[in-house]
């Protein structure tokens, strides 16, 4: 796209879209290598498979639009949305279905609404969903890392080198009607737990978190507000009710919650933009996460939160118009 | 001491750039050959074409409390009202006056009453006729500030010595050279205000003036010095705003539409002061100001006393011309000011910088992407508004939901543009959108006036029925013809319209000073009063 008209300021400052977007890769390293560390080497080309996917069908449809491919590819928006995509996908997940999900992101969820800064969904979680909806079975199964002894850790007997995620036996638990303590306890992929597989990932998003909020790439306003939402609403319900419920420390250290508080939420384009609307839409992520995993179909209910609280950020913004100087 | 209250958003961290205009004392400018005087918010011209004035003489008219008035710089011919280059966003040309200097240095036999002898009724008509705006960039009448206090009115009086943008140093130059009179003035317009303070801010990056104020206010000896505190302020952009300043200094913010006095305060630039200061002491008007010339294209940047009407070329030239290729000849500073459209643009009283750049440094954009509503833009807005959603529908033209979002708020500071990230142009769209939603008002305006002339049509038309009919009965009885003498009052119902019209204008913009935009182009179309 051609420069502006010569129209004041005439100084700017040392942000560009690249910039933010790149920040994101770099803060999403500690999560790859955990990954990594976890699962070895095979993160890396489903993360390959993945960013090459997307940039093709960037390249594809910005031709198609007939757009300039360059500049928009170098943007990074579209490694970002499939990076986020794939690392939300556990690393045994089929070729397939890493390319189903990946193309559905960038051309149903960023293209069809109009390209960046115009889509409405968090374009990684609309992907995410349609592969989690079409293919539940190889998504809600998690490898156990080769680095455990299957069942000399944890103590039990495992016939299989895929394991249902905490938050999977958790549901599965209250469906037996078994107490959260008991179904959780058997496995290896525990949460906040010495040695949790999800701990460490959840610590691993933390980490580039925290690189985030450093470098001023997001605000604090979304991850503490979804995070102090989802905690209370843990801390409350564990509280009331501490057989059935898992408690506000596990709630916020597994699945989904530290990779959405930071790096899902906080997606600007999809979020709700005025100050006091991005507490709302963020505290209104955490209660529904919470909502759909006590209650809902599925064991994590980060993506489906993310979209429906997409939805409302329009609504959200126009209430929360900010007070003007004077007013 | 006083303690700062901060201001919402704003920028820190912006190059200031003073020290490349301030190693040289003001300089006087050579009378230049023509000066361009432009005409476009004036009534009347007091003198005609090919008329010799003299220095000081008052060249237009205006409306009361305009104070769009010219004084002649200095001596000569008026030659002819042409179409010129007019320093505005647009670029537009207005009607200007053309005077060439004949080389004489006579001048008006200025009277003065002295702070001494002037009451506040007075001050305000002295300043309505030496035609003070305000300096600082917004252009704002002087006589319309002060008509808003009476005397012990107000609590606060702030002189603005912020300089309200990076690379601009007039006011810091001012400050410097002329310390004691700021001061002295200063101390004169409290005591006639009967204000309990008076502040003079400046900001940190200015320690020359700073000192030599401190020095002026403790050898000033005759003021009650208590009741003058000189205010150092953190640099943090935009601080010499006058709604920042006053919600820095007090705490307290203007109410949206209204002035600084419906809170008792009057805040006056430096530079206004001065020519306030000249107008009672010595009954001058305001007829030249200091500009600074700056810019890595300029050979010697400086600061210069102009006369109104000197063409930047002939500013630039004074201070050894262009030593590099320019995209653009800036009139202002880098977050607000406007590339001109002619180097013959002349300077006003609005006219406090000229910026020069190398090409390169605007040459080398980075590309537009869309907005990603990262919302950098919502935490540097000092207005607090939503950038990104004014952009979004500035660019769709949805001028309602624009205006819901506060867009006449907006101070165009440039703040949100400075930081976001794709590099739109921002503040652009604001001024499409806000001159269009303006010409929308006109037309409506022009509309109901069409509806007064339309519903008078049928009235008249009405009772040219009625009178036909009268005049047919009486045809049948008396036989004779009457005249038709049904003139239309045009004339008055046009002047009820236009009434209505302007009380529309002006409850419109009332905002803030765009009634002068909408009146006159030749004023910046800021509304952040600065003055
Ligand atoms: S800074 Fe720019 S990209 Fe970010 S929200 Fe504001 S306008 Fe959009
Ligand atoms: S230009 Fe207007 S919208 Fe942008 S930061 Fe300044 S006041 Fe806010």
């Amino acid at each position: 796209m051609a420069s502006g008209p010569h129209s004041s300021p005439y100084l700017h400052g040392s942000a560009t879209v690249s910039r933010v977007m790149f920040t994101v890769l770099v803060a999403l390293v500690p999560v790859v290598a955990a990954y990594f560390w976890l699962w070895g080497v095979s993160i890396l080309s489903q993360l390959a498979l993945a960013a090459i996917t997307a940039l093709i069908a960037e390249a594809t449809i910005l031709v198609l639009r007939k757009l300039p491919v360059r500049v928009a590819l170098l943007d990074g928006s579209a490694l970002v949305t499939a990076l986020l995509l794939a690392l939300c996908l556990p690393p045994s997940a089929p070729p397939w279905v890493v390319v189903i999900g990946v193309l559905f992101a960038i051309v149903v969820a960023k293209h069809l609404y109009g390209g960046l800064g115009y889509n409405l969904f968090n374009p990684a979680m609309a992907g995410y969903l349609v592969v989690l909806i079409a293919f539940p079975a190889q998504l809600t199964l998690w490898p156990v890392p080769d680095m455990y002894d299957i069942g000399a850790e944890a103590g039990v007997v495992v016939d299989s080198t895929t394991m249902a995620t905490p938050l999977d036996r958790l549901r599965t638990g209250r469906l037996q009607g078994k107490p959260a303590a008991e179904a959780m306890a058997a496995s290896p992929l525990l949460g906040i737990f010495p040695n949790g597989v999800t701990t460490i990932l959840a610590l691993a998003w933390t980490a580039g978190g925290l690189l985030l909020l450093a470098t001023r790439t997001i605000h604090w306003r979304i991850p503490l507000a979804l995070l102090l939402s989802l905690g209370l609403f843990a801390g409350i319900c564990g509280w009331l009710n501490p057989t059935d419920h898992a408690g506000w420390l596990f709630h916020l250290f597994s699945g989904g919650t530290m990779a959405a508080a930071f790096f899902i939420a906080t997606d600007p384009v999809s979020a709700a933009t005025t100050p006091r609307g991005q507490i709302i839409y963020a505290a209104g992520i955490g209660l529904l996460i919470y909502l759909i995993r006590g209650w809902g179909g599925y064991p994590d209910g980060v993506a489906f939160a993310v979209l429906l609280m997409n939805i409302a950020a329009p609504l959200i913004d126009y209430f929360t118009i900010p007070r003007a100087y004077g007013e | 001491m006083i303690r700062l209250h901060g201001f919402r958003g704003g920028l820190t961290g912006l190059p200031g750039n003073k020290e490349v205009s301030t190693s040289m004392p003001v300089q006087r400018l050579a009378i230049p050959e023509r000066l361009y005087l432009p005409i476009s918010g004036v009534d009347s011209l007091t003198a005609s074409i090919g008329d010799r004035v003299i220095g000081g003489q008052q060249l237009t008219n205006s409306a009361p409390g305009n104070s769009a008035i010219w004084h002649a710089p200095v001596a000569g011919r008026l030659v002819e009202v042409v179409d010129h280059p007019a320093p505005h966003v647009s670029g537009q040309s207005v009607p200007t006056l053309v005077l060439e200097p004949d080389g004489s240095d006579e001048m008006v036999d200025y009277t003065a009453l002295g702070w001494s002898g002037v009451s506040f009724e007075e001050l305000f008509a002295v300043v309505e006729a030496a035609g003070i705006i305000g300096m600082g960039g917004a252009g704002f009448p002087t006589c319309l500030k002060l008509s808003g206090a009476g005397s012990g009115m107000l609590s606060t009086l702030i002189i603005n010595g912020v300089e309200c943008e990076p690379e601009i140093s007039c006011d810091d130059m001012l400050m410097r050279e002329q310390s004691d009179k700021v001061v002295a003035a200063t101390a004169k317009l409290a005591a006639l205000l009967q204000v309990d303070k008076a502040y003079i801010a400046v900001e940190d990056d200015c320690p020359q003036a700073l000192s030599r104020l401190a020095a002026s206010i403790q050898s000033v000896k005759e003021i009650a010095v208590s009741a003058i505190e000189l205010v150092k302020l953190p640099i943090r952009y935009p601080s010499g705003s006058e709604k920042q300043l006053i919600e820095n200094l007090l705490g307290k913010q203007v109410p949206k539409g209204g002035f600084p006095s419906d809170i008792g305060v009057l805040c006056l630039n430096v530079a206004t002061l001065c020519a306030v200061d000249d107008a009672v002491t010595q009954g001058i008007p305001l007829m030249s100001r200091i500009v600074t010339v700056t810019g890595d294209a300029v050979a010697k940047p400086q600061n210069r006393r102009v006369l109104f009407g000197t063409a930047v070329a002939d500013l630039l030239s004074s201070c050894g011309g262009l030593i590099a290729e320019v995209d653009d000849l800036v009139m202002g500073g880098p977050m607000m000011g406007f590339a001109l459209s002619s180097p013959l643009t002349p300077i006003v009283k609005t006219s406090n910088c000229i910026l020069v750049q190398r090409a390169p440094v605007l040459g080398k954009r980075r590309p537009i992407m869309p907005c990603i509503r990262c919302g950098d833009c919502v935490d540097v807005c000092p207005a607090g508004l939503l950038p990104q959603q004014l952009y979004w529908f500035a660019k769709s033209g949805e001028h309602d939901k624009a205006e819901r979002h506060n867009l006449f708020d907006c101070i165009e500071c440039g703040a949100c543009a400075y930081v976001c990230p794709s590099q739109l142009p921002l503040v652009h769209y604001y001024r499409v959108a806000k001159s269009e939603i303006r010409t929308q008002w006109a037309q409506l305006i022009k509309a109901d006036g069409a509806r007064e002339r339309m519903q008078a049509r049928d009235e008249r038309l009405e009772r040219r029925e009625q009178e036909a009919a009268e005049r047919r009965l009486r045809k049948r009885s008396q036989r004779k013809i009457s005249t038709d003498n049904a003139e239309p009052p045009m004339s008055a119902e046009v002047k009820a319209a236009m009434a209505r019209a302007k009380k529309l204008q002006q409850a419109g913009a009332s905002e803030t000073s765009e009634k002068s935009v909408l009146a006159d182009k030749s004023t910046t179309p800021t509304e952040s009063a600065r003055d």
